[in-house]
């Protein structure tokens, strides 16, 4: 599903990816762990196809084609969703308008029916119990005043309700308590099927506890270091990630 | 007939000669003079007082200076390249209800979603279509009258109600109170007049489409509503214009008395024609709105102005009363070269009187977007209220936007509070509608609607739904 | 030299200005600046009412002929707020009673050598500003060398006293190095119906650090005129805090120029008029570059009859991206009779930027006043004790501890009744 080749990746002039490699297939569950600037936010964000993140050379294949050239609204049409770490606030903006218009363009970039405004609303607040979200954040501003779990918990709402095949979640654990990590987890969780895949970049062991990956990956200095199954994690939350990068200790 | 040896025989011919060959036209070729504001009032068939006050206007605004302290660039206008007044070219071949109304026309208010054939027309709202000079037809008079609602042509209203227009003409935007002022009440054409009788709630929201069709000519309309004590009334203005390579001039006045108890809600949205994306052609739109609210009373003015080349606009409260409450809410969007410079004034005079003002500027391309509000406590305004929020939006880097509030207390008790931001769309928000699968121009779109969230509230359901569109349509091409 | 009757007084005050300026032309190094200023003179009107800046502001006390007179009282010396001091009386250097530290160097614009050229009337351009640079005789220049850090703070004193109606002119920079660092306390003291039409510009070189005072308290029958121009360079920091009693005719133009990236102004200043005093504050602070940054924050109060008024212009250059800007201005009536105008505008010509402005316009809190009064404060004790607190929030930020020993008291009495502090 994806397919990334010897990715080097710049923001602002300065290497950050610096030949990454990663291979994710239907159904698989990938989890990326790494230290504080190893490039993980760089990584979302550009698959996502943030402008400011450039690819210097390398190949990015989603579903067989090269992506990076795609605006992030064609990404989205074809099935990436991004959930981001700090999802932005748009003032005035309904929440509930925001995912009318999303659902529009993208289901009918799909070729699938659009949903009349009953079904939209119905759907809408399905997922928004799935996440523990009151209904009442559907009438809200985009973001607008949340609190950080509220934000967290909207994004996995959105992405309940776009249903991608390809979801990358960043830092989705960071700033959440244990009751809504486990209702994010659960919406996560209740996506997982044959067809899609899951990249998630996490700082924490302790969202893989929630959301089981099949892969654990370290990134350090723009490249996978190591690749391993899921208990790559448990070592790392132990020995930290030093023993990797050569620096002992250094970034646990 | 606009020829020059026309014109000159007009502005230089022998006065009777100048006359008969005017009627015979029907459009008065360009040029202003005494006998061109007796013209109009003649074929008006007005009275001896209102031909008086017209020339009184004339002769005031002859000694008046054009006002320069707005922050708006034009070359000078010359008043004598200006046609005063255009009608149909006789009564048969122009509309005579709304049935014959220029297909242009219709497609256009369609293209608003206000549909001018009676059968379509939105329940609940009557319609004054003025075409240029005249008032092509009033809808719903009949069922109006019933409530005892007056809704027609201010020309006729002249006639069949000549006292309440002599007892509220002028008291409220007087002849010599502007330079524009004064020229539209030396030569105001048509308009709508519209009385609610005591404890009167209007059945209906009423509305005006204001419409320049012709060549060279200038619009000059003037508005009168009279809400007589515990009356309330929902009024809608709509404008445009054809696109024309040359400026073309319109300078209306819109008089509002809210007498006690009162409420007149005043929404306007306005898309007369911009200029093209060179800053060819385009409406200057020179416009004086003020109402005066007496005790208890209310006036809310709500403004979605997308069009014109150039805005000069200040609809205002006069909070005479005690009690009294005046609002203003206003969207103001520019772009390519357009030139806004539109605020609102609240002048507190009675006691407890509070004002509201929302204003939202946003600016693309190469245009100026100014607000420019005047708040006034007097010193007789005890315990008065204003709360003022004047947000920009800037879409580019090569736009400006600018916010000049006066604000003059004189009374300790009376409370100001005045904020105002700029803003642009950021990267991240585009980034997160994107990436929703939004694409850029719908995304624009969607942040600006939510900018301007507060104001469109306030407009009726209708017009709410359409000032969101014809920001849309506005927006396209806005964004590179 | 005759008057037309009617003769407005604008016009008069040209005839005036026009007449000293000439008077004071002399051959010396300072002629070409004096003549470049008489030019300027020559082709400007003075204000009237309606212009545009001066729209809540008349001249007339002026008609009393302040121009035609110059100050030439004596007044008494009061006690330094600082180690080192100048003192001008009557716009005149005093050398026997000034004493600068070793590492600040002073330049007399006194004829004998030329105006540097960083004043330009470009960037003074005010009628009254004009005719400080055309009788310019004894102007001051503080400088500060390079990577230098002048340690105690400098007091400015500027001194104009006369019986009669009667002008004097002052002129001071204040010039620092790269790297260096000052303080300055400029302070103005008056008795007497004089006109004071002061001149300052501040420069600070890359990187250097300045903190400016501008102390104006003086009598209630004095005028004063000044002008103030500010020019932080690349990565320099200046923070200017005024501090301003209403007199007869107060009138502060300030014009921050940020013309280079990375420059920081923090301006702030109180404002309060009392009896029928009067105030116009004209700021700009114009960003000029990229990334420069300003705050302000002023306070008014205004009881009796007093009139303030306060224009903040913050103007964004169509270059300045990533410009942080804002102002606040606070103003309280303290009793019936008072009156305030404030405008703070915004004119923006980029987008990246981040800009805003509030302004209240409102009294005392009565519940605050009530909880007082509950506790037996006394109502008069309790309005000055609230109004005290409005400010404090500005006093209690200022570095030097001699200023608000000093300033606490002025604004005590200043609150308590409409004479001024001597």
């Amino acid at each position: 599903m994806l397919e990334i080749r010897n990715l080097h990746a710049t923001v602002a002039g300065e290497e950050i990816l610096k030949g990454l490699d990663l291979t994710v297939k239907p159904g698989e569950v990938h989890a990326i762990m790494g230290p504080n600037g190893s490039g993980k936010s760089t990584l979302t964000n550009l698959l996502a196809g943030r402008e400011e993140y450039a690819v210097a050379s390398g190949e990015v294949l989603f579903e067989g084609k090269d992506v990076t050239e795609l605006e992030p609204e064609e990404r989205a049409h074809a099935g990436i969703y991004l959930a981001f770490q700090y999802p932005v606030e748009i003032p005035g903006v309904s929440n509930l308008e925001f995912l009318k218009a999303s659902l529009e363009a993208t289901r009918a970039a799909q070729g699938k029916e659009p949903w009349d405004a009953v079904t939209l609303l119905r759907q809408a607040r399905e997922a928004c119990k799935q996440v523990d979200l009151d209904p009442q954040f559907l009438k809200r501003g985009v973001n607008e005043g949340f609190s950080g779990g509220e934000k967290k918990r909207n994004e996995i709402m959105q992405m309940l309700l776009l249903e991608p095949k390809l979801a990358l979640l960043d830092e989705t654990d960071s700033g959440l308590d244990i009751d809504a990590l486990q209702v994010v987890a659960r919406g996560v969780n209740s996506l997982r099927s044959p067809d899609r895949a899951i990249v998630m970049v996490t700082h924490y062991q302790r969202l893989l506890d929630y959301i089981v990956p099949d892969y654990v990956h370290v990134l350090a200095d723009g490249r996978i270091l190591k690749s391993g199954g899921k208990e790559l994690a448990l070592e790392l939350e132990q020995r930290g990630y030093g023993w990797l990068t050569g620096e002992e200790e250094a970034s646990a | 007939m606009s020829s020059q040896a026309e014109l000159d025989k007009l502005i230089h011919g022998d006065y009777e000669a100048g006359f008969i060959s005017a009627i015979e036209s029907d459009t008065l070729p360009p040029g202003l003079n005494e006998d061109v504001v007796r013209f109009i009032s003649e074929k008006k068939g007005e009275p001896e007082w209102l031909l008086e006050w017209r020339l009184a206007a004339y002769r005031r605004w002859l000694s008046m200076p054009v006002p320069q302290w707005a922050h708006l660039e034009h070359p000078p206008v010359d008043f004598n390249e200006i046609s005063y007044y255009s009608a149909p070219k006789s009564m048969s071949d122009g509309p005579k209800s709304l049935d014959e109304v220029d297909p242009e026309l219709l497609r256009i208010y369609e293209k608003l979603g206000i549909p001018l054939h009676e059968q379509e027309m939105l329940a609940g709202v009557a319609v004054d279509a003025v075409f240029d000079s005249v008032s092509v037809g009033t809808t719903f008079k009949a069922k109006l009258l019933e409530a005892g609602v007056i809704f027609c042509p201010i020309s006729e209203a002249v006639h069949t109600y000549p006292e309440l227009i002599k007892k509220y003409l002028g008291t409220v935007v007087p002849q010599g109170d502007n330079y524009y002022a004064a020229l539209n009440s030396a030569v105001f054409s048509d308009g709508s007049f519209v009385y609610i009788p005591k404890g009167v709630r209007c059945p209906m929201e009423l509305s005006t489409y204001f419409r320049i069709n012709e060549a060279k000519t200038g619009q000059f309309e003037r508005t009168l509503i009279v809400a007589d004590e515990g009356s309330y009334v929902s009024y809608l203005e709509g404008c445009t214009a054809p696109m024309r390579d040359e400026n073309q001039m319109h300078a209306a006045v819109v008089e509002l008395v809210a007498l006690p108890g009162a409420e007149i809600k005043y929404s306007t949205v306005q898309n007369w024609y911009p200029g093209d994306a060179e800053g060819k052609g385009g409406i200057y739109n020179f416009v004086t709105k003020r109402g005066v609210c007496h005790d208890d009373a209310k006036i809310s003015w709500t403004q979605v102005e997308t069009g014109s080349a150039i805005t000069w606009k200040y609809p205002s409260v006069i909070l005479r009363g005690d009690n009294a409450i005046g609002e203003f809410y206003s969207v103001a969007l520019t772009r390519n070269l357009q030139q806004a410079d539109t605020g609102t004034k609240m002048i507190h005079l009675g006691k407890n009187t509070k004002s509201t003002i929302i204003s939202k500027g946003i600016s693309a391309g190469r245009s100026s977007n100014v607000y420019r509000g005047l708040v006034r406590m007097s010193p007789r305004a005890e315990n008065a209220r204003n709360f003022t929020q004047c947000d920009s939006l800037l879409l580019g880097d090569q736009c400006a936007a600018h916010t000049f509030p006066y604000i003059e207390s004189r009374n300790p008790s009376a409370m100001i509070e005045h904020e105002a931001t700029t803003s642009k769309v950021s990267d991240d928000q585009m980034f997160l509608c994107r990436s929703r699968g939004i694409d850029p121009e719908k995304a624009v779109s969607i942040i600006v609607n939510g900018f301007c969230k507060e104001v469109f509230k306030e407009l009726p359901m209708e017009f709410a739904v359409e000032a969101g569109k014809l920001l849309e349509v506005s927006l396209e091409g806005a964004v590179g | 030299m005759s008057v037309t009757a009617n003769e407005p007084l604008n016009v008069q005050l040209k005839r005036q200005a026009l007449a000293l300026a000439q008077a004071r032309l002399r051959d010396d190094a300072l002629t070409p600046v004096r003549r470049d200023a008489l030019k300027l003179l020559e082709h400007t009107e003075f204000p009237d009412r309606r212009s545009e800046q001066w729209k809540y502001t008349s001249l007339q006390p002026l008609s009393a002929g302040h121009l035609q007179r110059e100050a030439t009282g004596s007044a008494p010396l009061p006690a330094a707020l600082a180690a080192h001091r100048l003192v001008l009386v009557n716009g005149r250097y005093q050398p026997e009673l000034s004493q600068l530290p070793e590492n600040v160097s002073l330049t007399r614009f006194d004829g004998g050598e030329a105006l540097a050229a960083e004043t330009t009337d470009d960037t003074l351009r005010t009628p009254f500003a004009w005719l400080n640079n055309a009788t310019l005789h004894d102007g001051l220049q503080l400088t500060v060398a390079d990577d230098t850090v002048v340690a105690a703070p400098i007091e400015v004193l500027l001194l104009a006293s006369d019986t009669e109606a009667a002008h004097c002119h002052t002129r001071l920079r204040v010039s620092l190095g790269r790297h260096s660092k000052l303080t300055v306390i400029e302070r103005y003291a008056a008795s007497g119906p004089v006109l004071t039409n002061a001149v300052t510009e501040l420069v600070a070189a890359p990187g250097s650090s300045l903190t400016h005072y501008r102390l104006q308290a003086e009598n209630a029958e004095s005028l004063h005129i000044g002008t103030l121009v500010i020019a932080p360079q690349r990565d320099s920091q200046v923070q200017s805090f005024q501090l301003m009693q209403g007199n007869a005719l107060r009138r502060n133009d300030v014009r921050a120029i940020l013309a280079e990236s990375g420059a920081q102004l923090a301006l702030n200043g109180i404002f309060v008029g009392r009896g029928t005093t009067h105030i116009d504050n004209q700021i700009t602070v114009e960003h000029r570059a990229p990334h420069s940054h300003s705050e302000q924050l002023y306070k008014g109060m205004g009881g009796d009859s007093a009139k303030l008024v306060f224009n903040g212009r913050i103007h964004i250059f169509a270059g300045a991206k990533g410009t942080n800007a804002d102002l606040s201005n606070n103003n309280l009536l303290l009793t019936p009779g008072a009156e305030i105008n404030t405008k703070p505008e915004l004119e923006i010509y980029n987008d990246d930027v981040k800009c805003s402005h509030g302004t209240t316009c409102g009294q005392l809190d009565a519940g605050a006043l009530f909880y007082l009064r509950s506790r037996g404060v006394e109502a008069a004790e309790a309005k000055r004790m609230l109004g005290f607190g409005f400010v404090n929030e500005l006093l209690a930020a200022l570095p030097d501890e001699a200023v608000v020993e000093w300033a606490r008291p002025w604004l005590e009495q200043a609150l308590t009744d409409a004479e001024p502090v001597a």
